[in-house]
């Protein structure tokens, strides 16, 4: 029994500093809150799930909001824990901005638990961002299996430009519902947003020659390339998609099906993910498949997300010399992307970096 | 046989090692009867490495002080079971685990919860990667359980003694709390780093279950030893090739095994010792026959695969209505009992399917839907707009003319007013005409001024002085002029059927 009476010091002695690191680790878990400019409570609380439509919110709402994100922006936005704290963030919250497609079915539950009626599903202060968004990796033609596939849709949409301007739009609507006072400076905020998008996506001349919707339009349906050329304008192409002419047509391995709307806009494609099924460890024969797949198409990029297990990335590079690259797809401090434009810079930069790299 | 060889020689390896290390402990936890503990270290381990990230480190960046706090918090754990055991126990040692265990996990769910991907290294920790195992981890491995090998076998007399007979151990003059410190420092980095290869569940396994069987069939250690390692190996090398053959994830299909294994020893362990042999035989068959029953009669309770597409339509998943509309597109005959629900979904369900039911009114022709389409003409939505003028285009019906050119005179986007245009000159409609003179003096972008000239002088013979790239309004006298000469002559002009100008899809 020696040994007992100076461990159980010892562990005394310790339990000062280790009441101090229990109480200063949860503050600093926490994420910092922007101080918040208040011009007399004639703001709109919202509260979105992820950074991405804080952000978005933010350029359409202007001074006229306050924004707050539930969801840390390098966290799994599939899933997050619905705890208290962020049940209380949305208590008195104007609005609850959701991607929607089942994405943050978390967030069913902390509307629950918020006990505001306002953000309860059906209301107007429930806001399903991704309304009149066309859905990818939906079923084309009958398929023999009922359940493989994302129900409403592969839910990632907001990598797409395009998309973005979709979800600003159904954002500024609901703005103006809740506050029509300031309807047109919302109107007026979300024709900017949309210039800067489509000026950032396809070139500021372009657009000017062309005009936004249209080129937008040719784009969703793939027609950009050939309409270009007829009308001999593909050498106004600038922005987004021309910085992005090195990735098209390659073939980019991702762990999970996250990138496919970014892959749909800026030509790349992903031939096969490192997952199965979410959640579900890949067997042999699909690592196998997927490591020889990398060699004969001669993938150079594995992207993931930073929340994806690095062992199976990593040991696929290993192997085949392709290079991984981690890439937020969230907006906010955490991953160092201070908005939308910022995010998609970043990642067309690391998937150009590794496209174009000499090995 | 050679790519089998060459994808799962590291995972078989890495079995391997599991079985030769976790055999030998699991002789120790059997006797000792506390089953879960390497449950609760994997877990204590795991906190471990939560507080470190808690603390700030990356577990990707800063591998080694990870480990270092899960070794340490290992440590601890290790102290707190060898003090907690108990000579005449009043507590069983098995619920002080059990406890360490629920609360260990219980704090990691708390520490995750303020970590960014805490779920997610709470799940890779319950399932392992061994398919994902490198030769360097494999080599390490190899050398960390080598050498703890080599130490209980020099001392495997002190550590026999303190788990087969502790009183007596004592009485002999062994510290035993010592011992027993040391026993799970050892065991705690078999475990921290069997879990961060194989996962929690197959690491539980390769401990207990060969052991078990051993203990089933045999006293002495050393055979003991021989029958588990050998249980071990062949458990592996079974569910290496199940799982390679089968395409199913390693780990699990490894476990199954050894759960299959051991109820097949359990079997044969009851007929060995059975007094009347012949009896027990007929029992144990009994008992496989009725599982097997039993298993059979579930089937019966199969969800029928019967499918009510009006159903579906009204009430499923977006994916579910499009599985669904691909049916009908396959079987034509089912448009009747549908048509009602597609009514519905044209002018109220999300932007895919009706697109998706667009595409297909137009490719089947279904002229009952003109009136929905045509409604389509005016919805808020620009690319609903679009594909439903391609649709009501192909359905080429020349009564759509009123209602497109209502659209066309609502019409914000120049080049979806002069495809409205383009529609009604195509069904010999002259009203296209001025819509497109609106386009070409007023359309806001260069490209869509050209466009609506392009379309014009594809119908009529034009002889009008007019440049696309000049500001919109140069030429508006030019073009009222012709708007005025139009609206006296147009109705005598023979259109010519136009040449699309921009390519379709």
């Amino acid at each position: 029994m020696k040994p007992l009476p100076s461990f159980v010091k010892a562990l005394v002695r310790s339990l000062p500093t280790a009441a101090l690191v229990c109480l200063t680790v949860p503050a600093r878990a926490l994420e910092p809150q922007p101080p918040r400019p208040d011009p007399g409570g004639a703001q709109l609380k919202l509260v979105t799930t992820l950074g991405v439509l804080a952000d978005l919110t933010r350029q359409v709402g202007g001074q006229w909001v306050q924004v707050d994100a539930l969801a840390r922006a390098n966290q799994d936005p599939h899933y997050v824990e619905p705890t208290p704290v962020l049940m209380q963030r949305v208590r008195d919250a104007d609005a609850l901005v959701e991607v929607g497609l089942d994405l943050e079915l978390w967030a069913e539950k902390v509307a629950a638990g918020s006990g505001n009626t306002r953000v309860q599903p059906g209301q107007p202060g429930r806001v399903i961002a991704s309304k009149g968004v066309v859905a990818l990796e939906l079923p084309e033609v009958l398929s023999r299996e009922w359940g493989d596939v994302h129900p409403y849709g592969n839910p990632h949409v907001w990598l797409d430009p395009l998309n973005a301007r979709i979800i600003a739009g159904n954002i500024a609507t609901v703005l103006a519902d809740l506050d029509p006072e300031h309807a047109s400076d919302y109107e007026a905020n979300l024709a900017a947003f949309e210039k800067r998008i489509d000026e950032s996506l396809f070139g500021a001349e372009l657009v000017a020659k062309v005009g936004g919707k249209q080129l937008g339009r040719l784009a969703k349906s793939g027609r950009l390339q050939e309409y270009l050329e007829h009308r001999e304008l593909t050498d106004l192409l600038g922005g987004w998609i021309a910085k992005a002419a090195p990735l098209k047509g390659r073939p980019v391995v991702t762990y999970h099906k996250t990138f496919i709307y970014l892959a749909d806009r800026f030509g790349f494609h992903v031939p096969v993910e490192i997952e199965e099924k979410p959640g579900i460890p890949p067997s042999a024969r699909h690592r196998n498949e997927v490591l020889e797949l990398i060699q004969k198409q001669g993938v150079r990029t594995i992207l993931e997300p930073p929340y994806y297990d690095r062992a199976a990335a990593d040991y696929l590079s290993e192997r085949s010399g392709a290079r991984v690259v981690v890439a937020g797809i969230d907006v906010g401090e955490t991953v160092g992307v201070k908005d939308y434009f910022d995010m998609i810079d970043q990642l067309l930069d690391a998937l150009v970096r590794s496209e174009t790299a000499a090995d | 046989m050679e790519l089998f060889v060459q994808s799962m020689a590291y995972p078989f390896l890495a079995c391997l090692i599991l079985t030769g290390i976790h055999v030998y402990l699991g002789i120790h936890v059997i006797e000792r009867k506390v089953i879960f503990v390497d449950l609760a270290l994997a877990t204590i381990a795991a906190l471990g490495a939560v507080w470190g990230a808690l603390l700030g480190w990356d577990a990707h960046q800063d591998v080694l002080v990870i480990k270092g706090f899960s070794l340490l918090f290992t440590f601890v754990g290790a102290a707190v079971f060898s003090l907690t055991r108990m000579r005449h126990e009043r507590v069983p040692h098995e619920a002080i685990i059990g406890i360490t265990y629920a609360v260990a996990l219980a704090a990691i769910i708390l520490g995750s919860a303020k970590l960014p991907h805490g779920a997610e290294e709470v799940r890779d920790m319950q399932a392992g990667s061994i398919l994902w195992v490198t030769g360097k981890t494999i080599g390490w491995t190899a050398v960390l359980y080598s050498a703890i090998g080599v130490f209980h076998f020099v001392f495997r007399r002190q550590f026999f003694a303190i788990s087969m007979d502790p009183d007596r151990a004592e009485a002999e003059g062994l510290k035993v709390r010592f011992w027993d410190f040391l026993f799970y420092v050892s065991f705690g980095f078999v475990v921290t780093s069997s879990v961060s290869i194989a996962g929690v569940l197959l690491v539980f396994s390769y401990l207990v279950i060969p052991s078990v069987v051993a203990v089933l069939f045999a006293e002495r250690v050393g055979v003991r030893l021989v029958l588990g390692w050998t249980v071990g190996t062949l458990v592996s090398a079974t569910g290496v090739v199940l799982s390679y053959y089968g395409d199913l994830p390693s780990g699990p299909v490894i476990v199954v095994c050894f759960g299959l294994f051991l109820a097949l020893a359990g079997m044969l362990h009851f007929v060995l010792h059975a007094p009347q042999r012949g009896r027990a035989v007929l029992r144990v068959v009994g008992i496989v026959v009725l599982s097997l029953a039993f298993l059979r009669t579930t089937l019966f309770f199969r969800r029928s695969e019967e499918i009510d597409l009006g159903h579906i339509l009204e009430a499923g998943t977006s994916s579910e209505k499009i599985i669904a509309l691909g049916k009908v597109r396959a079987e034509p005959e089912r448009w009747d009992d549908v048509s009602e629900q597609i009514q519905r979904m044209l002018a109220e369900d999300g932007i895919e399917i009706r697109l998706n039911i667009l595409s297909l009114i137009g490719d089947q022709d279904r002229e009952e839907f003109l009136d929905p389409v045509l409604a389509l003409l005016e919805d808020p939505d620009d690319v609903v707009r679009e594909k439903a003028l391609k649709c009501v285009r192909e359905l080429d019906r020349p009564e759509s003319a009123d209602a497109v050119f209502a659209a066309a005179q609502q019409e914000q986007d120049d080049y979806l007013k002069v495809e409205l245009a383009e529609t009604l000159l195509e069904f010999g409609d002259v009203r296209g005409v001025p819509l497109l003179l609106d386009v070409m003096d007023a359309g806001e972008a260069e490209l869509a001024r050209q466009d609506a000239l392009e379309h014009l002088q594809a119908h009529v013979d034009l002889d009008l002085p007019f440049q696309a790239d000049a500001a919109p309004a140069a030429h508006a006298t030019e073009v009222q002029a012709y708007r005025d000469w139009w609206q006296e002559h147009g109705a005598d002009v023979e259109l010519h059927r136009g040449v699309d100008g921009v390519p379709q899809d």
